[in-house]
C-alpha cells in the first residue's frame, strides 16, 4: 500500500496527514520507509471532526437507523416474560429490525445478575428471564454505513421500590442532559446537568463512567469518539454544533438491585436538541406501569 | 457437563513452569484483554482461561462471579519459574466464597483504585505495578510475555517498573503447550462439535427459497442453544455472497433463491471451548458447476483426512488437497487457508491461523496425537457459488477422527443433487 501511494503522490511529499483510528504500525513504518523524508502526521481526530456535523442525508439516514432500533425495543418489551431466554428477547428484536429494513442490527440482552455487570460476554445466554428481573439491553443497527445505538430499560414482571428508584434516576440524568443540550454547550456542560441531579442519590456511586455518550455523532463507527468525554474534568472540550447527532446513555449499576440504562439519539438544533428515539419516553410508561401496580 | 478439575490446571501451569526454566525464563506473563465486542458474541479467553479456568456456564453467573477474568477487563496471570502463579485483574476484587470457587488460584490481586479508570490506560501502570509487587524479592532478568494482542502500553509499563528485565515475547510457545488436548479436553470439544452439527442440521432444514438468510441464522442459533451451546454463533451467506469468503455482514435480509449455493461457517463455544465447522450447501437444484465445486472441495477434505496422522506436517496435509485440484478448472479458486485454525488449541478460533496460510512454509508443524484441527478447503467461484467442506479431527495414534459431519452431508448432497 506504501508504494501504491508513493506512486500516487510523486513529487508531493513535505507533510502527510495520516488518519484511522487503527493504522496498523507496520504501515505506519512501511510509509515512512516509503517517504523517508516526509513528515507523517496523525489527524484521526480531526478527520472525525469534521464528520461530527452531519448533512441533511446523513441525518436522514441516521433518523431512519434510530426508528430501526425503536421497532427493535418494541419487540424486546413485548417478548420480556418471565420464562423467555435471554437469546430469544435477543432473536425477536433482531427479527424486528431486519423487517424492518436494518442492513445489521444486533443487540445485548443481559437480565437479571447479568444486569448488574454492563458489556459482560457473552451478549446474551440461555438464562431465563424470571419476575422482577431487570433487562439491560444495547440495541442498534447499521443502515447504509450509518448507525443507531440505543438503550432501552426494563423490569419483567413487577419491580421492587429500589428498581424503580434506579429507573427514576437514570431518567432524571437523562432529561437534565436533554435540557442541556443546545448549540454552543460543552459536552462537559451536559455531563454536569446528570450528575447535579445525583446530589443526595443514594445510587451515586453506581452511575457507570461513560454517561456522554460515543459519537458525538460521527455516525459510522459507534465508538468513534469516546475516549473524550469519559471523565470529568477534561482539559480540552468539545463545543456542541448544530446537526451533530449525540448519544446520552446515564446508566446505574447496583449489586443486587439490577442495572438501568437509558440510551436515546439526539440531533443538536439551534435552540435545543431533537430526541430522535424513545427510550427516556418508554422508561417513563415504565415507571408509571410499575407504580400502579404497587 | 463437568468442567476440567482442578489438577489439570496444575498440571498446565507446572509445564509452563517447565517450559520457563528450558528458556531461562525467571516468571512467563499471560494476558487477556477485555473481550467484550458490540453484537459479535465470540470470546477470547486465551491463555488466561487456559491457566485459570472457570467451571460453569455464562448463563448461570451471579454478581459476584465477577472475578471471571476474561468476561471482564483486561487481566495477567504470573507464572514463577517456581513457586505458584498469581491472578491479576484490572477489575473487581472477588470476595465471595463463591467467586473464590470458581477458579482454583488462591492469590487474586486487583488493580488499586486510582488505575482502575479503563479506558485512559492507567490499567497498564496498575497491572505493571501489581506484576512487581508478586514478583517483589523474585529474580527477574528475563521475563517471557504471551497474549494475543498484549498491549504495547502495558509492555512500556512494565519495562518502567522493572527496568532491568528483558521481555521476550513467548505467546506461539504457549500455544503450542495448549496444541496437545487431554481427555478432558476432547470430551468437551466433541461436545462442542455436535452443537456444531445440530446448527447445520438447523441450516439444511430451513434453507428453502423465499427464507431470509437471517431466518437460517437464527434457526441455527436456536438449535445450538437448545442443544447446550453457551455462545453460538453463524455466518450464512447465500447466493451472490457465497462467492465472497468472509464478507460483512454475517447475514442479510437476502432472501434464498432456487439454484443458490450457500457458504455457511457455524460454531459454538461451550465451556471455554469452540467448534466451527462449514457445511456446503445448495437450495434446490444445482448446476453441474455448483455440483462440480461441492465435489472438489469435498474430495480435497478426503485427502486431508488421508494424510493426517502424528509425524506428517501440516504442509503435508495442505499438499494432499491440492493434489486433488491439479488439473481441476476451479484450482485457482480455491481459497489459500485450506488447513484450518487452531491445531486444537481450543479456546480462540483463530489461534494459529498464520501458521499454514501459504505454502511454501519455512517453519512446518509437525503433527502429534490429540491435537484438534479444522480442515475447511473452500472454492469460491464468481457466478457458480462458494463451496467450503470444514471438518474437525483428532489427530490418532494411527490417523485421524472426525467429529463432525460436513463431508458425510457433502456426499448426501451431491448424490441427491445428481439423482434429481
Amino acid at each position: 500500500m506504501s508504494h501504491i501511494a508513493l506512486e500516487i503522490l510523486n513529487g508531493k511529499k513535505g507533510k502527510l496527514g495520516i488518519a484511522g483510528e487503527h493504522l496498523p504500525m507496520d504501515l505506519h513504518l512501511e510509509l515512512a520507509r516509503a517517504f523517508p523524508r516526509t513528515k507523517l502526521v496523525d489527524c484521526t481526530r480531526d478527520l472525525d471532526s469534521h464528520r461530527m456535523v452531519k448533512s441533511e442525508n446523513e441525518i436522514r439516514i441516521m433518523r431512519k437507523a434510530a426508528e430501526i432500533a425503536d421497532e427493535g425495543v418494541a419487540a424486546l418489551i413485548e417478548a420480556c416474560r418471565p420464562g423467555v431466554a435471554e437469546y430469544e428477547v435477543h432473536q425477536a428484536a433482531e427479527k424486528a429490525m431486519f423487517d424492518a429494513g436494518g442492513d445489521g442490527p444486533w443487540s445485548v440482552i443481559l437480565s437479571g445478575p447479568r444486569s448488574v455487570i454492563p458489556y459482560i460476554s457473552p451478549d446474551f445466554t440461555q438464562r431465563k428471564l424470571r419476575d422482577g428481573d431487570m433487562v439491560y439491553a444495547d440495541i442498534g443497527t447499521e443502515l447504509m454505513g450509518y448507525h443507531s445505538d440505543i438503550q432501552p430499560v426494563y423490569i419483567v414482571g413487577r419491580g421492587s421500590k429500589d428498581q424503580v428508584d434506579l429507573v427514576q434516576t437514570s431518567l432524571n440524568m437523562m432529561k437534565a442532559m436533554v435540557n442541556a443540550t443546545h448549540q454552543g454547550a460543552t459536552d462537559t456542560e451536559v455531563l454536569r446537568a446528570a450528575y447535579k441531579t445525583l446530589e443526595g442519590n443514594p445510587f451515586r456511586d453506581h452511575v457507570r463512567t461513560y454517561t456522554f455518550g460515543h459519537g458525538y455523532g460521527v455516525g459510522l463507527d459507534p465508538p468513534d469518539l469516546t475516549g473524550r468525554t469519559l471523565t470529568l474534568p477534561r482539559n480540552k472540550q468539545t463545543k456542541l454544533k448544530q446537526n451533530m447527532v449525540l448519544c446520552f446513555e446515564p446508566g446505574i449499576f447496583v449489586p443486587g438491585v439490577g442495572g438501568a440504562a437509558i440510551e436515546d439519539e439526539v440531533v443538536v438544533t439551534a435552540n435545543g436538541c431533537e430526541v430522535i428515539s424513545r427510550c427516556a419516553e418508554r422508561a417513563e410508561s415504565l415507571i408509571d406501569q410499575q407504580r400502579s401496580l404497587g | 457437563m463437568e468442567g476440567i478439575p482442578a489438577s489439570e490446571y496444575q498440571q498446565r501451569v507446572s509445564n509452563c513452569q517447565k517450559f520457563a526454566r528450558r528458556q531461562g525464563f525467571d516468571a512467563v506473563l499471560a494476558y487477556s484483554g477485555s473481550r467484550y465486542s458490540m453484537g459479535q458474541g465470540v470470546e477470547s479467553g486465551q491463555h488466561i482461561r487456559y491457566f485459570v479456568g472457570f467451571n460453569f456456564p455464562p448463563h448461570l453467573i451471579q454478581e459476584e462471579d465477577v472475578v471471571v477474568p476474561y468476561m471482564l477487563g483486561d487481566s495477567l496471570v504470573v507464572i514463577p519459574q517456581e513457586g505458584t502463579p498469581s491472578l491479576l485483574l484490572s477489575r473487581q476484587d472477588p470476595k465471595s466464597e463463591r467467586a473464590k470457587n470458581q477458579v482454583w488460584l488462591r492469590d487474586i490481586r486487583s488493580i488499586s483504585d486510582e488505575f482502575s479508570d479503563q479506558f485512559s490506560g492507567a490499567i497498564n501502570r496498575g497491572l505493571a505495578e501489581l506484576t512487581k509487587a508478586v514478583l517483589d524479592g523474585k529474580r527477574k532478568a528475563r521475563i517471557g510475555i504471551a497474549g494475543t494482542r498484549f498491549p504495547l502500553q502495558l509492555q512500556v509499563e512494565l519495562s518502567k517498573v522493572l527496568h532491568k528485565t528483558k521481555f521476550v515475547e513467548c505467546g506461539n510457545e504457549l500455544d503450542q503447550l495448549r496444541a496437545i488436548k487431554t481427555p478432558n479436553e476432547l470430551r468437551i470439544m466433541r461436545k462442542a462439535a455436535d452443537i456444531a452439527d445440530e446448527g447445520v442440521r438447523a441450516m439444511i432444514e430451513t434453507s428453502r427459497p423465499g427464507v431470509a438468510e437471517y431466518e437460517v441464522h437464527m434457526a441455527v442459533e436456536k438449535a445450538m442453544f437448545d442443544a447446550g451451546g453457551d455462545n453460538p454463533w453463524s455466518v450464512i451467506q447465500s447466493g451472490p455472497r457465497a462467492t465472497i469468503s468472509y464478507m460483512s455482514p454475517d447475514y442479510t435480509q437476502r432472501k434464498l433463491r432456487e439454484g443458490d449455493m450457500i457458504y455457511a461457517d457455524i460454531g459454538s463455544e461451550l465451556m471455554g471451548y469452540h467448534s466451527d465447522i462449514q457445511p456446503a450447501y445448495i437450495v434446490g437444484k444445482g448446476n453441474t458447476e455448483q455440483i462440480s465445486i461441492v465435489e472438489n472441495s469435498l474430495n480435497m477434505l478426503k485427502a486431508m483426512f488421508k494424510a493426517t496422522r502424528p509425524g506428517a506436517t501440516d504442509t503435508d496435509v495442505v499438499k494432499a488437497a491440492y493434489s486433488v485440484v491439479g488439473d481441476s478448472p476451479y484450482r485457482d479458486y480455491v481459497r489459500r487457508w485450506t488447513l484450518g485454525h487452531g491445531y486444537g488449541v481450543g479456546s480462540d478460533p483463530p489461534d494459529m491461523t498464520s501458521a499454514t496460510l501459504a505454502l511454501p512454509k519455512r517453519k512446518q508443524m509437525r503433527l502429534q496425537e490429540n491435537m484438534v484441527l479444522c480442515l475447511e478447503p473452500g472454492i469460491f467461484a464468481p457466478r457458480v457459488g462458494g463451496a467450503a467442506v470444514e471438518d474437525e479431527v483428532i489427530v490418532t495414534a494411527n490417523g485421524c477422527e472426525i467429529l463432525t459431519n460436513c463431508a458425510r452431508r457433502a456426499e448426501e448432497l451431491l448424490k441427491e443433487q445428481r439423482s434429481g
